[in-house]
């Protein structure tokens, strides 16, 4: 059992979610409502996945754990930078902030401050590669590490039949594979609603996100400002 | 006198041929013996005294033979991380396949985790803390399972749930992520890993550790090493990219550059010195036979002495070797004397006349070299002893090769040519000259005296053994650089701790870490690195499952709190089941044996009588406290290894002094025993201990500060100049005066072409020897016929 691996799914759900709002950015140019349109496809959704530049938005997670009566529940706001700068930071129940900068973690809690290796684990740097691979729009690189299935279908809300959509992602690492059942992202016209991680032992994790922004940019002082863990 | 020299057939009673058959025999047995049992040994308790901190020593001794001692740190730059990782685990497996490399490590090995698991978390209870009652008694209180609940709920939730999850029904107050914690953060050198390999903290160098199976000092074998890891590398380079770079740090690459250094400078002013010696005999005699026959009973000397020593002690110390062949050099006197008595000498003397005449010479001079090391034959330093009976086995074995084998291949006498003559009546006729005005034969002994007094006393000592052979600058440069990269413990600074037994010493070893965890909170220690990271006494660990178990109420307080945290009823079964079992500690054999031996047997050293354990120390601030602060720990030493190897070194050189004048006393008294005459006895040593002080004087004059290697190049210059002493005392009439003042200078040219020379060296240790001899030497021979003053007209008794 490695360490290193919860903490890779938890860069799974948080850097997807910040790629699923990130899919809300309109194109540089794009007329308003474009972002709304139907995605057409894996490619195209990839593609959105792509333009990105920065984002910010509020999130409500629950863990399903079965060792618990009750699920847990956090809620928070995570914020991206391009190309590889993400935070998200944990207002209810504890405070605590978790940072990724290129391959390096730290995590600052009640507990203190610590880095976590990516490095070291190369599960964790699988992880970590996905949503590269992801905000690259590579598909062919995410299809070495899973198997990928998108569907069109209504979304949660209840839109009008033919502007959700649905990606799982299933891993195909062994390593993987042990640990992670599959993930899915549920969302509609650009805009992900929900993603959920279902874990082999049956804990399941859910996210749920609002209030996001796509028009955010960081410049190097912002970047210097926010991107940091409390008190440094 | 004779007239030129011819080539000459072998003079009545010579009997060259059989002579020669002898020593051929005598030699190639001895040569044979040398060859099948030579054995050196550098094993440095030979130069500390019986039974004094000889634990230390044994230590250090062990040290420069354990893994660690002969580990090297390559670093591998100049690409990006994933290429870096690629080239260094691909020269480890290059590395590997070579012989002369014991171990290479250059990261853990995938499964490594799933060893670290099933090796501590059975254990995780008994390794909770280094305080147990106190620890424990907290986090099992109502209070501290109600915020162990809660902690767990929190990581749970956290980046680590995953992971906490599935060891939460057997670790509810998660021991083992706390025991992991302890282990990453002790991992050597802040290493991280990527791809399996060891980084840099700054993941800009790959880093490998190699092991030799040569000893750290032994320079050659380390030489191959460094040479193949050079040539592995470049097929690495070949292969990964040309802009990678190798650097590396070992005491290895000091023992080979040191090796290397003193080698090119030993064969360059060993060619001078053969080039300087044929030259001199080649004028003087117009022949080399003369210089075969000097060398002769030196070389035998040397041979006999290396069998004897051999014979006696079981191996041969290099520095008895290295010394103890310099010591011989007084040797070259007893044949230069014989050659040139006989060339000066009267034409058909046989070549036994002209040895029987100045045998009690000869067997003077020889005996009061062997009286000069009797101090050192009693000496409490094994290798002072044992370079004693070297040179006193050398002396007395070239003495007997002058006395019976040189006279057979000495030809006819008096066929000098007529540069000797000249020389030989010139300084005869100098010699009666200073002899005849006593006034000023004794203000140069005056003046001799006055130079000892003036300068003696601007002595300096140093001791530092970095300083004998350094390094160069760039060599010590790369080795900062690369020890910088993994955070390397201070160089020789450490902590030994043993016991009577291996449970007694991990005892030990506990209180040592708490000791020093408290001298970094105080600010005298920047960090350590000790074996208590990795395992703690079987005591400690008992300590820690008493207080677990032994807490009471725990079964039901615990689930009372966890139920109340939200916990499903039952989810910790495991752990309640747990309470009741007696895991086995954890003993060290059982870690040497595990994946993680090549970390923990970097801490340990196989010494007598019970393995020592070593606690590596970082930013040494304040060594005092340190000290003192282990000084309570029972079985602990504080240990700087260039502080002690100083201290020692000092302490035999101060010895060694000491045991000179000793001899000289010893020389005196052999002397005045065989003259009874106070005048003759003084005439003949009298210069010799000038000669001795005047060098030491003029080096100090000249700033340079005094080692062991001018304590010892002092016996040498004794021992010579006492034979100068002798032989001119011995000496009664006019003619053979010439001759005896020429062996005189012939003997001393001899000798400052073969040692003192290497005052040219670039090693300061051989420049030291150089130094003391050479000028030793000159003043030597400048100041034994001022001697002659001491005589007055008192006739030999």
């Amino acid at each position: 059992m490695r360490c290193s691996n919860a903490f890779a799914l938890s860069l799974l759900l948080a850097l997807a979610a910040g790629q699923a709002v990130l899919a809300e950015q309109a194109a540089p140019g794009a007329r308003p409502g474009a972002e709304d349109a139907q995605v057409a496809s894996l490619d195209d959704l990839l593609a959105r996945f792509a333009r990105l530049q920065g984002m910010s938005a509020r999130y409500r997670e629950e863990k399903r754990i079965a060792l618990l009566k009750r699920p847990l529940q956090s809620e928070g706001i995570i914020q991206f930078a391009a190309p590889n700068l993400l935070l998200r930071r944990v207002e209810r129940p504890e405070p605590a902030v978790m940072l990724l900068a290129g391959d390096s973690l730290q995590v600052a809690d009640a507990s203190g401050a610590r880095r976590i290796d990516l490095q070291a684990n190369p599960i964790v740097r699988h992880f970590v590669l996905t949503f590269v691979h992801v905000l690259s729009g590579d598909r062919a690189a995410l299809e070495r590490l899973y198997a990928l299935r998108f569907t069109t279908a209504d979304s949660a809300s209840g839109t009008p039949a033919g502007l959700g959509w649905r990606l799982e992602l299933t891993p195909r690492q062994p390593e993987l594979a042990r640990m992670i059942e599959r993930a899915s992202l549920i969302g509609k016209g650009a805009v992900v609603e929900q993603m959920t991680l279902h874990e082999r032992n049956g804990d399941a994790t859910v996210l749920t996100f609002s209030d996001v922004d796509l028009g955010v940019r960081f410049d190097a002082a912002a970047r210097a400002r926010i991107f940091r863990l409390p008190g440094k | 006198m004779g007239t030129a020299s011819v080539r000459s057939r072998p003079a009545p009673h010579q009997r060259p041929l059989a002579a020669g058959l002898c020593l051929l025999a005598v030699c190639g047995l001895l040569g044979g013996y040398c060859a099948m049992r030579l054995e050196v040994t550098t094993d440095i308790t030979h130069f500390m005294p019986d039974g004094e901190d000889a634990w230390a020593a044994r230590v250090i001794e062990r040290f420069s033979r354990s893994a660690l001692g002969q580990r090297m740190v390559l670093t591998i730059s100049g690409a990006e991380p994933d290429d870096l990782a690629a080239a260094s685990t691909a020269l480890a497996r290059r590395l590997s396949a070579q012989p002369a490399f014991a171990r290479v490590q250059h990261g853990v090995a995938e499964d490594a985790q799933r060893d670290l698991y099933h090796l501590y978390f059975p254990r995780r209870h008994l390794l909770f803390s280094s305080e147990p009652e106190r620890d424990y008694g907290a986090l099992l209180s109502d209070a501290g399972l109600r915020t162990a609940a809660g902690r767990l709920v929190a990581e749970l939730g956290s980046v680590q749930g995953t992971f906490i999850r599935q060891i939460a029904p057997e670790d509810p107050l998660l021991a083992f992520p706390r025991l992991l914690q302890r282990l990453e953060a002790s991992r050597e050198g802040g290493l991280r890993m990527r791809d399996g390999a060891f980084f840099s903290a700054d993941s800009r160098h790959a880093v490998l550790f190699v092991e030799t199976r040569a000893s750290a000092l032994d320079g050659p074998a380390q030489r191959t090493a460094l040479d193949r890891i050079a040539l592995e590398f470049e097929a690495v380079r070949r292969a990964h990219g040309a802009r990678l770079v190798l650097e590396r740090s070992g005491v290895g690459r000091y023992a080979a550059q040191a090796e290397a250094a003193i080698r090119t400078d030993v064969q360059r002013v060993s060619t001078l010195s053969s080039v300087g010696l044929l030259l001199l005999f080649l004028v003087l005699f117009r022949s080399l036979r003369a210089l075969v026959l000097v060398s002769l009973p030196v070389m035998v000397g040397m041979l006999a002495a290396t069998t004897a020593t051999l014979a006696a002690f079981g191996q041969v110390h290099g520095a008895t070797l290295a010394f103890g062949t310099t010591l011989i050099g007084v040797c070259v006197d007893y044949p230069v004397h014989l050659v040139v008595q006989h060339e000066l000498g009267a034409e058909n003397r046989p070549a036994a006349s002209t040895l029987r005449a100045i045998w009690p010479a000869l067997l003077l001079g020889s005996l009061t070299t062997l009286a000069g090391l009797i101090g050192f034959g009693w000496a409490a330093f094994p290798g002072i002893r044992e370079i004693a009976f070297f040179t006193g086995a050398g002396v007395l074995s070239a003495l007997l090769a002058t006395r019976y084998a040189v006279p057979h291949f000495l030809g006819a006498s008096g066929r000098a040519g007529a540069l000797q003559r000249r020389l030989a009546t010139l300084l005869g006729r100098a010699t009666a000259a200073l002899r005849r005005r006593r006034a000023l034969s004794l203000a140069v002994l005056g003046l001799a005296a006055g130079l000892c007094a003036t300068g003696l006393p601007r002595l300096r000592f140093q001791d530092d053994l970095s300083s004998w052979v350094p390094a160069p600058e760039a060599l010590r440069a790369e080795d900062d650089r690369v020890r910088a990269r993994v955070l390397a413990a201070d160089a020789g600074r450490m902590v030994l701790t043993s016991a009577a037994g291996t449970s007694e010493a991990l005892a030990a070893n506990d209180r040592v870490a708490t000791a020093l965890a408290q001298a970094v909170d105080a600010g005298e220690l920047g960090s350590f690195r000790s074996l208590h990271s990795l395992i703690w006494s079987e005591e400690l660990q008992r300590r820690n499952l008493d207080a677990l178990q032994k807490s009471p109420g725990l079964p039901e307080r615990f689930t009372q709190a966890f139920d109340a945290a939200g916990f499903e009823p039952g989810v910790f079964a495991p752990f309640l089941a747990s309470l009741s079992a007696r895991p086995a500690p954890l003993e060290l054999k059982q870690l040497l044996a595990s994946p993680l031996a090549p970390a923990a047997s970097a801490f340990v050293l196989d010494a007598q009588p019970a393995p020592a354990l070593v606690t590596y120390l970082r930013e040494v601030r304040d060594a005092g406290a340190i000290e003192r602060r282990i000084a309570q720990v029972p079985g602990a030493r504080y240990f700087d290894q260039r502080a002690f190897l100083r201290a020692t070194y000092g302490a035999f050189r101060a010895r060694a002094i000491e045991l000179i004048g000793l001899g000289v006393l010893a020389v005196f008294l052999m002397v005045l025993a065989r003259y009874r005459s106070l005048r003759r006895a003084l005439a003949a040593v009298l210069p010799a201990v000038l000669a001795a002080g005047g060098a030491l004087a003029v080096l100090a004059l000249l700033g340079v500060t005094i080692d062991l290697f001018h304590a010892l190049g002092l016996v040498l210059v004794l021992s010579m100049g006492e034979d100068y002493g002798v032989f001119l005392v011995e000496t009664t009439d006019a003619e053979s005066m010439s001759a005896t003042m020429l062996a005189l200078v012939l003997a001393c040219a001899s000798t400052v072409l073969s040692f003192g020379l290497l005052a040219m060296s670039s090693i300061p240790a051989l420049r030291s020897l150089g130094q003391v001899i050479g000028v030793g030497i000159l003043l030597a021979l400048l100041w034994a016929p001022a001697g002659l003053a001491l005589l007055g007209t008192e006739a030999r008794a």
